[in-house]
């Protein structure tokens, strides 16, 4: 949506001096700044009117001069990546990046968050041969300079689609975009098999555009061959399978998981759903109900609730604290150097699925 | 000039001529030929499956003068420098030794300066997983808009270790174990170039034990290459270190006969040979793991044709459980293993506690069995009534076909009293009851008892043929019933033969019985009646040709 709206106001000639973009689908946002830079590179195509920097590389009072000074021969684009104005106070909410920022900055990082004051003003007055372009992940509308930007120029969200249609309509468009075509069905496949990140989604339609070649349509076949299931679907799959006491699909999708999973966290998922299959085969036989099953185990999702309550009926609380007992010697040869840890995780599951 | 490993000399050079790899070689082929390569390419996968090379294929396809479609030509100047390593436009780094962000901080500095002879800067970083936090950070901003002619191949063999941040500006391709099958052709194409004769079986081993990577296959073949023509099994166990697939094989076979004495003579062979006891008792839970994922998981074993067949079959014969118990006291041998000083004294302790190990989950299962039926036993009736259920249990195949009907009183009062029997069975011997569990009591004629074992369990039956286990069941038979009763033991499929020669039988018996009025001695009817149970009842006339 943000993209189409940073694709009208180029139509409508109407790019604000200063836009504040930020969200968590970063593929929309780099797509929008490389239209951005079009533009420009179209009014002056030597780009010297284009400056990009980040956000740990320059103090605001730059950042105002830079906005202040026009171009010679166009507009003056200023894009400000990654903008540390709005986490200070917040004790470092993004881990590594964060560290990175600080890292890396040194000086800048730790006086930035004074000198956004040099950005407010500069909001109040925009120079309106500039288009200043601040880009974060997150902001906080609470400070004053959200709200001067918000009054001065625009603030875009980028963020992902919301629910499975919008997601199908996203993958059918960039597909389009593309010159090829995908039935909702292979689209609904790809977002299973990939994940929900447009980063990735893009990079995977990118690979099956060139891997089918001249065809025209995006099959199950070409994605089950070119891209690369997530983890989670292979985890999930996996649970089911254990769930559903199928040693064969199981041992095959541990495989899986453990060529990208680390093995104490593959057994964690298996222990926890052994213990959700539990609660449920003890409140079957209490004659209890999803709702409960869900209070007590704290599943949000109906789905899941419903699934696991459903694959409890075939097991006895008795079968699944036997196998709760077997992980914990199993947790223990695990820590404890006790073999080769996917040969222990492999006797979990076939022990776990013997009728 | 000095001497080139196989695997670097056979270095596919062409995406043609990349094995196993169909999907990254049409992706990348299409994106050449339409001018649509990625600024960022991530290839993961096991190792040894093509990931450098087709990363060094592709810088030479874009940078090549005289590019034929979309594979290089390998004669142009540019071509020859990246083949030698001397290209100033593909860098390679090894990202294990190059970490940091000071690494990282330059690379992003000279990204910026156009290439110095070749249309393209590519910079291969192998190994990327071990980039640290920071140094991946300070990737991002240069994989997410690079300079236009820069491309990055990134390689790693743990791709969990890449931050999604990475993985979301890269066109990342996973390269597959390639099948053992390829690697078999690819290993002959090298002989047949080489002219060095290897066996086929050698090579199969080989590519079963490379795991999918082509490298190691090529690794073992060099060192088999060392050994005189031709090439056997042999020298591949050799090459690799191993005791040898077919001694664990051995191993396992002497753990089912259950014979303590076997097993340890078995492991004396080893360590006779020189072998190691713990190498022998890790190659042995290698062997069991795969048989475990065969019975279990449907999984083909990744062994030579011939050692797979008898994993196949020793799998189907030992069962779950039993492997599943013991793998489990071998793991826990295993670590033991580790802190012992004498080797050969704990690896013999470990296989005597395998098959301890095993007898108590026989006798265990046996416990089990009044449990497993619908009606627990209550503990004043217990063995009347476990008589009595695991009647039905013993004599459940009867119902394919009816017990042979000579000597029917006598087959009932046996039926009724075989859980006395198995009980007492039990009491001389375990490994006996152990396999006299498999059998049921399908008839009695004369002073013979037949004793039906499933098909798949001839093991059983032929153990069970042995005299040490027969002459125990005798003696308890003759203890109970107050006569000698031989035992016959027979697979269901005989039985069924048998079953079916049943009215055949009774004419003979008829006839023998016509005879017998025609002035059969009591002696000779013995010995008609022996022939029957040994030949069958049919009648075969025999007639010399004239």
């Amino acid at each position: 949506m943000s993209l189409e709206i940073v694709n009208q106001d180029i139509q409508n000639k109407q790019i604000p001096s200063i836009y504040l973009w930020y969200g968590e689908d970063r593929f929309s946002l780099t797509e929008a700044l490389k239209i951005l830079k079009q533009e420009f590179l179209r009014e002056d195509p030597s780009g010297s009117g284009i400056e990009v920097y980040l956000g740990k590389d320059i103090l605001p009072e730059e950042v105002a001069a830079l906005a202040n000074t026009s171009a010679f021969f166009s507009r003056r684009l200023v894009i400000v990546d990654d903008i540390p104005y709005f986490n200070q106070g917040k004790g470092n909410p993004n881990q590594a990046g964060e560290e990175d920022v600080k890292e890396e900055a040194g000086l800048h990082a730790e006086s930035e968050g004074s000198n956004a004051d040099c950005l407010i003003s500069y909001c109040q007055n925009p120079n309106p041969a500039s288009c200043l372009v601040l880009v974060s992940e997150k902001v906080n509308r609470g400070r004053k300079l959200y709200k001067e930007i918000v009054r001065a120029g625009k603030v875009l969200e980028f963020s992902f689609p919301k629910g499975q249609s919008a997601w199908l309509n996203w993958v059918q468009k960039e597909t389009k975009r593309r010159g090829k075509i995908i039935n909702p069905a292979a689209a609904s496949f790809l977002l299973e098999s990939s994940g929900h990140q447009t980063g990735i989604l893009s990079q995977d339609l990118d690979k099956l555009c060139l891997f089918i070649g001249d065809k025209q349509e995006i099959n199950r076949e070409a994605i089950s061959a070119v891209c690369i299931p997530i983890i989670e679907t292979t985890i999930f799959a996996m649970l089911d399978a254990i769930a559903a006491g199928n040693p064969h699909d199981a041992i095959q999708r541990l495989t899986e998981v453990l060529s990208q999973e680390y093995y104490l966290k593959v057994h964690t998922m298996i222990v926890r759903q052994i213990r959700l299959l539990l609660a449920g085969s003890i409140l079957r036989k209490r004659g209890g109900s999803v709702e409960q099953l869900m209070e007590v185990t704290g599943i949000r999702s109906s789905f899941e609730g419903n699934k696991i309550f459903r694959q409890a009926s075939g097991f006895t609380p008795e079968k699944l604290c036997r196998a709760l007992e077997d992980c914990l010697q199993t947790e223990i040869a695990l820590k404890s150097s006790g073999g080769n840890p996917q040969l222990l995780l492999e006797m979990v599951v076939i022990r776990f699925c013997q009728k | 000039m000095a001497y080139l490993a196989l695997y670097r000399e056979w270095r596919p050079k062409n995406f043609r001529d990349i094995v196993g790899q169909e999907h990254v070689r049409v992706t990348l082929t299409n994106a050449l030929l339409r001018g649509k390569v990625a600024h960022a390419y991530l290839f993961s996968g096991p190792r040894g499956t093509g990931k450098t090379t087709a990363a060094k294929i592709l810088a030479k396809a874009l940078n090549c003068n005289s590019r034929d479609g979309a594979e290089p030509c390998n004669e142009c100047s540019s071509c020859r420098d990246i083949d030698q390593g001397l290209a100033l436009d593909v860098l390679e780094i090894d990202a294990a030794s190059n970490r940091g962000i000071d690494e990282i901080r330059d690379l992003r500095e000279k990204v910026k300066l156009a290439a110095s002879s070749g249309k393209y800067k590519v910079y291969i970083i192998d190994e990327v997983h071990m980039l640290t936090t920071e140094a991946f950070n300070a990737l991002l901003k240069t994989l997410e808009e690079p300079p236009a002619s820069v491309v990055f191949v990134l390689a790693t063999t743990e791709v969990h270790k890449v931050p999604l941040t990475i993985l979301s500006r890269v066109q990342r391709f996973e390269f597959h174990r390639i099948s053992s099958a390829g690697i078999t052709n690819r290993l002959q194409e090298v002989c047949a170039a080489l002219g060095r004769q290897v066996e086929e079986k050698a090579l199969q081993i080989i590519s079963v034990k490379a795991e999918g990577g082509l490298r190691d296959a090529l690794s073992i073949l060099d060192q088999c290459l060392l050994q005189d023509d031709p090439i056997r099994v042999e020298h591949v166990y050799q090459a690799i270190g191993m005791v040898g697939e077919t001694f664990s094989a051995d191993l396992t076979e002497a753990l089912l006969e259950g014979d303590y004495g076997l097993v340890l003579s078995k492991l004396e062979e080893g360590v006779a040979l020189g072998r190691d006891p713990r190498q022998i008792v890790r190659e042995l839970l290698d062997y069991l793991r795969q048989a475990l994922l065969f019975l279990a998981g449907g999984q083909e074993p990744l062994l030579s044709p011939d050692v797979a067949e008898r994993l196949n079959h020793q799998s189907k014969r030992a069962g779950l459980s039993k492997i599943l118990t013991w793998i489990n006291v071998l793991l826990k041998g295993e670590g033991e293993l580790r802190y012992t000083s004498n080797g050969r004294l704990a690896a013999e302790m470990i296989f005597v506690q395998t098959l301890y190990e095993q007898d108590k989950v026989v006798c265990d299962e046996d416990q089990k069995i009044p449990a497993i039926s619908k009606k627990p036993p209550k503990s004043s009736e217990s063995k009347k009534e476990t008589a009595e259920e695991s009647q039905p249990a013993n004599s459940a195949h009867l119902k394919k076909a009816e017990p042979i009907e000579v000597g029917q009183a006598d087959f009932s009062v046996l039926l009724a009293k075989w859980p006395e029997v198995l009980e007492e069975v039990k009491r001389k011997k375990k490994s006996t009851h152990a396999f006299l569990l498999e059998g049921r009591p399908a008839g009695v004629i004369g002073e013979t008892l037949y004793l039906v074992f499933k098909d798949g369990y001839s093991f059983h039956r032929d153990k069970f043929n042995q005299p040490e286990n027969r002459t125990v069941v005798e003696s308890v038979l003759e203890d109970l019933f107050g006569r000698r009763i031989n035992i016959n033991n027979l697979t269901e499929k005989e039985y069924m033969d048998l079953h079916q020669a049943k009215n055949d039988t009774q004419v003979a018996i008829k006839g023998l019985t016509d005879q017998e009025t025609r002035g059969i001695t009591e002696s000779e009817e013995d010995c008609i009646q022996k022939a029957v149970e040994f030949f069958g009842a049919e009648l075969v006339h025999i007639s010399k040709d004239r």
